[in-house]
């Protein structure tokens, strides 16, 4: 089959678009024809490092995709030809993270395009328990950009930070996947959103997404949140910039405020600033993907019609290298997405 | 000053009466009281169903607005001039349900708001949003903040989740409006097909008419994929609570707040248990719930629904015309 894998890391050829074997789907698992994938910051980290991640090369870039199920392999509960939307943490099932319904955090968690071959390819083979049914009211090329995304954002905003309506969230760095999504989902749940960006034109788009206020990180962020909030400061703060917007969030957040942190494109180690967390009762969370349960609620979501992902812009399996440079110049405004397959 | 006394049971034994004035002590402020709205409760209460022991006579109603006209020593929460309402249960600001705030909610035990003017503790006040008429502010301290409570406070309904709204009295109306507001999908229930127009106008998803389909838990049940709801809004009581149960996922989480259709259910027990259900009793809630709650509110500019508004001498009609069931939202009094 077509794919893009990698055979090395941070080298000009680690990344390879070529033909890859098919693969062979052990028991329980399901061999799905992919349409569209999407990309992440991680398969930045992939092809730049793998660091901390265990793995074998060489390896099927790619976390996100949507496709059609090809090979049952035995399985009842799907039929070839099922519209698929894949969940990207592959777990035990059994230990107790999982029986407690908590399977992101599973002793032996896995992901696809990390830990195992991804959906940078024609074919991928997944557990069935990782399928959930593509809602008829999105494309394919669309259900393909919503899972990691769309998961992260709403495990940050309601499980870890229990937003609702007439509550105030600050999103940094409005234009990345997670951050959009975070936008979008906390106006369907209510809340009075502001987001940051250095680009102009991000902000624009973002008010017509909904966003209540939109601010210039080169502004003062800090001085426009307490005037928004009377001098309280908000309720949450979502980050996925990392140090160079970490204090900022710290200082906008009201007293018991949380923040909360899905990835770190600027850099992992801003200062700690342990005095401001337990003189302000700041609650610090960590937070990527979500559970499959939350999967069932966003689908659900999903199929009523009030949600859309947003995609950016979309590149043929083959301008992968072109796909990833959107992500990491910071060009994109949503996800950037994958074509694989003629499909819809 | 002028205010309405309930000296009997019974809704004949309404009038209006003059009588003197409370002094404002420190920490006090003095409202001019300009609406109220009624709730169930309240027919309960004029009808000696509520508390046949309430000393009488007894200002009624619990939920009104006004405008603080005088302050007392060492106040600071509010200044003349705010345009307030009290809180239903005056002692109960923060935190969990306690006994000692049980004897404070206005209109039983404590005089209520039909009265010219109310002398109140600075505490018992919220201040209301600009863009709410004293009418609409009135409906909200027991109704709204019942509502509130049930789907914020002690659940946390937001998108993706379904909650069941029964009928569409006051405190389901609000229900509806803050189910929306959450994100959550709405499913709401009436004897009347207009009233369920009037409810989809409002954002309600699914309509069931309860008279057209007696076993309305089924329909409930189809609406959600036969998972059943997240959260019930429990209003009907003895002949509903029954369906409520199977109209609810397992897990799921039932608001026992009113009892139109009686107030003795009979109830399986491991119908209850099998569900895993949990039930909640809800009583309004505190000052923070409301504040919380009207900064939701303020965000989405939400109006309350108002169904008819009547004169100061008019209580009995109101309340006759409330327990009637034919409105549609709040029933409210104004003042002036």
């Amino acid at each position: 089959m077509k794919a893009v894998y990698l055979t090395s890391h941070g080298k000009p050829d680690s990344l390879t678009v070529g033909f890859f074997d098919d693969p062979t789907p052990a028991s329980g698992e399901i061999v799905v024809r992919m349409a569209t994938a999407s990309v992440n910051h991680v398969d930045l980290y992939m092809r730049d490092s793998g660091v901390g991640i265990r793995h074998s090369l060489p390896l099927v870039m790619g976390v996100d995709g949507a496709g059609t199920v090809e090979d049952c392999n035995g399985q009842q509960e799907w039929k070839r030809g099922d519209r698929v939307v894949i969940f990207p943490a592959v777990y035990c099932g059994r230990c107790r993270q999982c029986v407690a319904g908590e399977q992101i955090l599973c002793d032996t968690v896995g992901f696809l395009g990390e830990n195992r071959h991804g959906t940078f390819g024609e074919y991928v083979a997944i557990p069935s328990a990782n399928l959930f049914r593509a809602p008829d009211a999105l494309k394919l090329s669309e259900i393909a950009a919503v899972p990691v995304a769309y998961l992260t954002a709403w495990r940050m905003l309601f499980s870890k930070g229990g937003l609702g309506p007439g509550q105030k969230v600050l999103i940094f760095g409005i234009g990345g996947g997670v951050s959009l999504a975070a936008l979008q989902l906390a106006k369907l749940a209510g809340a009075d959103v502001a987001v940051t960006s250095t680009s102009l034109g991000k902000r624009q788009r973002a008010l017509d997404y909904g966003a209540d206020y939109a601010w210039s990180t080169d502004d003062d962020v800090v001085a426009e949140v307490m005037r928004w909030t009377g001098r309280s400061g908000v309720d949450l703060v979502i980050d996925n910039v990392g140090k160079a917007t970490w204090g900022k969030g710290l200082r906008s957040l009201k007293k018991g405020g949380s923040i909360v942190c899905c990835g770190a494109t600027s850099g992992g180690d801003p200062p700690a600033d342990l005095q401001r967390l337990f003189v302000r009762q700041i609650a610090v969370m960590g937070s990527s993907l979500a559970n499959p349960s939350d999967f069932d609620r966003l689908l659900a979501v999903i199929a009523s019609g009030r949600l859309r992902p947003v995609i950016d812009r979309s590149f043929a399996l083959d301008e992968v290298v072109d796909a990833l440079a959107r992500i990491e110049n910071r060009e994109q405004f949503g996800k950037v997405t994958l074509r694989i397959s003629e499909s819809e | 000053m002028k205010a309405v006394h309930l000296t009997g049971f019974g809704l004949d034994n309404l009038r209006v009466v003059d009588i003197g004035q409370a002094s404002v002590g420190p920490k006090q402020v003095r409202v001019r009281m300009e609406a109220a709205s009624l709730n169930y409760r309240d027919y309960l209460l004029a009808t000696g169903s509520y508390d046949p022991k309430q000393p009488l006579p007894l200002v009624p109603l619990s939920d009104g607005a006004g405008v603080v006209v005088e302050i007392g020593a060492e106040v600071s929460r509010v200044k003349a001039g705010d345009r307030v309402c009290p809180i239903f249960r005056q002692g109960w600001l923060s935190g969990e349900y306690k006994a000692e705030t049980r004897a404070t909610s206005l209109g039983a035990p404590l005089d209520g708001v039909m009265s010219e003017f109310m002398v109140l503790g600075e505490d018992g006040l919220v201040r209301i949003p600009d863009y709410l008429s004293f009418i609409e502010a009135a409906t909200l301290p027991c109704a709204a903040v019942t509502a509130w409570n049930a789907l914020r406070v002690e659940d946390d309904i937001g998108p993706g989740e379904s909650v069941l709204i029964q009928g569409t009295g006051g405190v389901s109306l609000f229900a509806l409006q803050i189910a929306k507001m959450a994100g959550a999908k709405a499913i709401v229930t009436s004897s009347s097909d207009e009233k369920l127009q009037h409810a989809k106008a409002l954002g309600a998803d699914v309509l069931i008419n309860y008279k057209a389909h007696p076993k309305w838990d089924r329909l409930v049940r189809e609406a959600t994929d036969g998972v059943g709801v997240d959260h019930v809004v429990e209003v009907g009581g003895a002949q509903t609570l029954e369906m409520s149960v199977r109209s609810a996922r397992l897990n799921g989480h039932i608001s026992i707040i009113g009892n139109v259709t009686g107030s003795i259910a009979t109830l399986s027990l491991p119908l209850m248990l099998m569900r895993h259900l949990r039930f909640q009793g809800i009583t309004a809630g505190n000052r923070d719930s409301f504040e919380a709650m009207l900064r939701a509110m303020s965000l989405f500019k939400t109006r309350p629904v108002i169904d008819r508004t009547f004169g100061f001498g008019e209580l009995k009609d109101a309340l006759a015309y409330m327990a009637s069931g034919s409105q549609f939202g709040k029933v409210c009094i104004s003042h002036h």
